[in-house]
């Protein structure tokens, strides 16, 4: 039992690492973002507390001592110093590994760590230059807390926070009665106190109001020191009216008493005009991540396919009602199979958007990874990206992340040159790594491209015939040499880096994106750079595709592929050579009467299916055209895994399975006879 | 969850004169007759899939499995029943096609003997062994491996 809430805790922790990451990221470019702080601040905080609940100690220390300096940072107005994010973000990858291997010993790492994160403390200065007091970190504030009129019936307990602010040593509370008591509880309070509280453990008393309270810090130091300003106090205390918040900051010799709302659920501040357009990027997409994390929730997958299947399920049942329809005549169930039918088509359409996610949710793992490593190497690089709106299955995401990351690690590596050399090259000293995503059909194509060495045609052929996979003598396109980096054994690395270049990484990248049923190409041209494509299907489980039969067999050809239909006697068709003329041009003809060995007669007149290829057009046989399918694909198991040509089945309507037909394979089919 | 009390009930039922058994254990639902979708080459027991809530599973005929000509199906059943596959570590669903199901009975682990080419039409390795009810043999199956039978190449190059 405590196993599973320790799994859930790790897995909370990590999601709210990722947060603090985004926000750490975000600091980099703008160190005084405040809800950065904030956020990075929380996190911690929140991650101390449950860390210690958990018995994870060295996670507690840390994650104390983080918070203690941003909370510093944070009550003094500070920007955050650039040497803090990577050791901030060093601080993350401990806590990572402290959860994720807790067997191993980590007692000098953190030692080391946590005296680092000391001494940095110590140098943060907790004042501005202009404190007037060394009151150790005491503020003076203002407080006015104005409920709602509802205020009891939603269960608040205003006595409690009324005490809570009372309790505030040395705190000056008022009742006050409000003038709008359609609008607002006939009370209002307000009240003035000098503490050493931090400002969230203020807002903590209001965390059920946080819209009905105004939080403002008056002084950085404590105004109960200054004698007159107890003065004015003691007159205000007598006449029982409102603080004035002008008097009350004329006190002070600061002046940056603004109000601090809360800051739990707003968002970071409007980028300025002079910040890059990256940064903006950066800042916008976290908006967006923060938007999202606001509307959501989380979900298991198993229940999200489970999910499909039932609505796999109704769609059946809903056939069962037609067909009953038709047997009694009854209009009246006609009509209910209609609306049925509208209903579980909505419902089928909605289930297979929720598995959808978009491949911004990737994003963050590759900034980071990009920032690290060229730190590493020495190399300046940018990353940018585009289209990471573009959504898709939450599988193939969770499986693309790994081959990205290899993708984007060579690019950062073999392909991005030093600052050196690029102003050698005259190329400007910053590197672009650039991530494109887009859809096109019912596919997703991801691009990485750098502007970087990219790949020598010549030194891959030489590598090739020194590894044996080339004969000297032999003939190659450009193209194809590329395609060589994609073997296993293969690397081109001139030196074995830690990051990459062991000959073990482009086949496995090729194997994980072929297993997505996607592809994956490179193209490169020496000094500009070198571009990765990969192009992916939008969904494992959907397909909409073409429905025919050969015989007594239903057979689906996913629809973006399909050029056209036609219909001709069998004689036509040039059997012999497997070829049909169509517009003066002979296409190569596959019989899947033959080729599936279905035994029965061929009509006389055959349906033919032109399929679209790489760079040709290929005929497929059936006996008849049956329509359009929204084929949810499902797998036909090991058991039928010699099933060269068929990539799964579909449940119909009718609750009959159709075979879902893979046509790239067809097409190697045809090329190797081509070859023969 | 423990089972162990159930362990060694068997559901048993007649694959034409033959008497055959799977744990009862494993049985997820014994099915009326209905078309079965024919998979373009594949192995001849292989009779083809059913779609069973919402998945798509194999369904197969044991007799074939050593030759015997497949009876044509005019009344049967499917008799759905999931089959650990060790190998992969994974549980799968698969249907066997039978002509009436017979019974529930006890076997005791002891009491079940290996199978020989006298009590039972299946070949051995394709079993759990072989019980000896009064007077007759009921064998009990194992239809994770009867599955793995393929055509033409061994099951293991499958996975490449």
């Amino acid at each position: 039992m405590f196993d599973q809430f320790k799994e859930k805790y790790i897995e909370e922790v990590n999601d709210l690492l990722n947060d603090m990451e985004g926000a750490l990221l975000l600091l980099e470019n703008t160190p005084d973002n405040i809800d950065s702080i904030n956020k990075v601040f929380r996190v911690m905080h929140t991650i101390k507390g449950t860390s210690g609940m958990y018995d994870f100690k060295e996670a507690e220390t840390l994650t104390h001592k983080i918070e203690n300096i941003y909370g510093r940072i944070r009550d003094n107005h500070l920007s955050v110093p650039k040497e803090l994010v990577p050791l901030t973000l060093e601080g993350v990858d401990i806590i990572r590994q402290l959860l994720n291997q807790p067997d191993e010993d980590y007692t000098n790492t953190i030692n080391n760590y946590t005296s680092r994160l000391s001494d940095f403390y110590e140098a943060t200065p907790t004042q501005d230059t202009t404190v007037e007091s060394n009151d150790n970190g005491v503020a003076t504030y203002y407080v006015v807390f104005k409920p709602e009129v509802n205020i009891s019936q939603r269960g608040v307990n205003l006595t409690r926070i009324i005490e809570d602010l009372d309790k505030i040593p040395g705190s000056v509370v008022l009742p006050h009665v409000s003038e709008d008591v359609e609008k607002y509880y006939m009370m209002f309070w307000d009240a003035v106190f000098a503490t050493d509280m931090s400002l969230s453990d203020i807002q903590e008393i209001f965390m059920f109001t946080p819209d009905e309270v105004t939080i403002t810090k008056i002084s950085r130091g404590d105004l109960f020191k200054n004698f007159d300003f107890v003065q004015e106090m003691q007159k205000r205390v007598t006449s029982g009216d409102e603080f004035d918040l002008e008097v009350l900051k004329s006190f002070s010799s600061d002046t940056t008493g603004t109000p601090v709302k809360q800051t739990a659920t707003s968002l970071p501040s409007v980028p300025s005009a002079e910040k890059s357009d990256r940064e903006e990027k950066i800042i916008i997409r976290n908006i967006e991540a923060i938007e999202n994390q606001k509307n959501s929730i989380k979900v298991d997958a198993d229940k999200l396919d489970e999910l499909m299947n039932l609505v796999s399920e109704l769609v059946v049942t809903k056939s069962e009602i037609l067909s009953l329809a038709g047997k009694y005549n009854q209009p009246e169930l006609y009509n209910l199979y209609e609306k049925i039918d509208k209903l579980s088509n909505k419902f089928k359409d909605n289930a297979l958007s929720i598995r959808l996610i978009p491949i911004e949710s990737m994003m963050l793992r590759f900034e980071r990874l990009v920032r690290d490593l060229s730190k590493e190497l020495g190399k300046e690089i940018d990353f940018v990206t585009e289209g990471t709106d573009t959504q898709l299955d939450k599988t193939i995401i969770d499986n693309l992340a790994v081959p990205l990351m290899h993708i984007i690690r060579n690019s950062i590596d073999h392909g991005i040159e030093s600052v050196e050399r690029r102003r050698e090259l005259k190329k400007p000293e910053r590197g672009i790594i650039k991530l494109t995503a887009f859809y096109s059909g019912t596919n997703v194509f991801i691009q990485v491209q750098d502007d970087g060495a990219g790949m020598n045609p010549e030194y891959l052929r030489k590598k090739a015939i020194e590894k044996g996979f080339l004969l000297p003598t032999q003939v190659v396109t450009t193209r194809q040499l590329y395609d060589l980096v994609f073997l296993p054994g293969f690397s081109t690395a001139q030196t074995i880096t830690g990051i990459s270049g062991r000959g073990v990484g482009m086949d496995v990248v090729k194997q994980n994106i072929i297993k997505l049923r996607g592809e994956i190409d490179m193209d490169s041209e020496v000094n500009l750079g070198t571009i990765t494509t990969i192009k992916l299907p939008l969904t494992l489980s959907i397909i909409d595709s073409l429905l025919v039969s050969i015989g007594e067999h239903l057979l689906l050809i996913p629809l973006y592929l399909i050029d056209s239909c036609i219909q001709t006697p069998i004689n036509k068709i040039d059997s012999e050579r497997k070829l049909f003329v169509y517009n003066d041009e002979p296409l190569p003809v596959i019989n899947l009467r033959l080729l599936f060995e279905i035994g029965d007669q061929q009509p006389e007149n055959t349906a033919l299916i032109l399929v679209k290829a790489k760079n040709m057009r290929i005929c497929l046989t059936a006996d008849k055209v049956i329509g359009e399918h929204q084929a949810v694909l499902k797998s036909l198991g090991r058991y039928f895994a010699e099933q060269e040509y068929i990539s799964g089945a579909s449940i119909l309507g009718d609750g009959r399975i159709a075979l879902v037909l893979d046509t790239d394979k067809l097409i190697r089919l045809v090329e190797k006879n081509k070859l023969n | 969850m423990d089972n162990r009390i159930d362990n060694n009930f068997y559901l048993t039922f007649y694959a034409k004169d033959d008497l055959m058994a799977v744990k009862v254990q494993t049985v997820v639902e014994v099915l009326e007759q209905q078309p079965i979708t024919k998979i373009p080459k594949s192995p001849a027991h292989i009779m083809g899939v059913i779609s069973f809530r919402g998945e798509i599973i194999p369904v197969i005929d044991p007799r074939v499995i050593i030759g015997l000509p497949s009876p044509p199906l005019t009344e049967f059943i499917i008799i759905v029943h999931t089959v650990k596959n060790e190998r992969y570590n994974e549980t799968l669903t698969v249907g066997v096609i039978a002509y009436s199901v017979n019974n529930v009975i006890e076997i005791k682990p002891l009491d079940i003997l290996p199978a020989t080419e006298f009590n039972t039409i299946i070949p051995a390795e394709y079993t759990f062994g072989v019980y000896q009810d009064v007077g007759r043999f009921i064998t009990i199956l194992n239809t994770d491996k009867i599955l793995a039978i393929s055509n033409n190449k061994s099951h293991d190059d499958n996975q490449n």
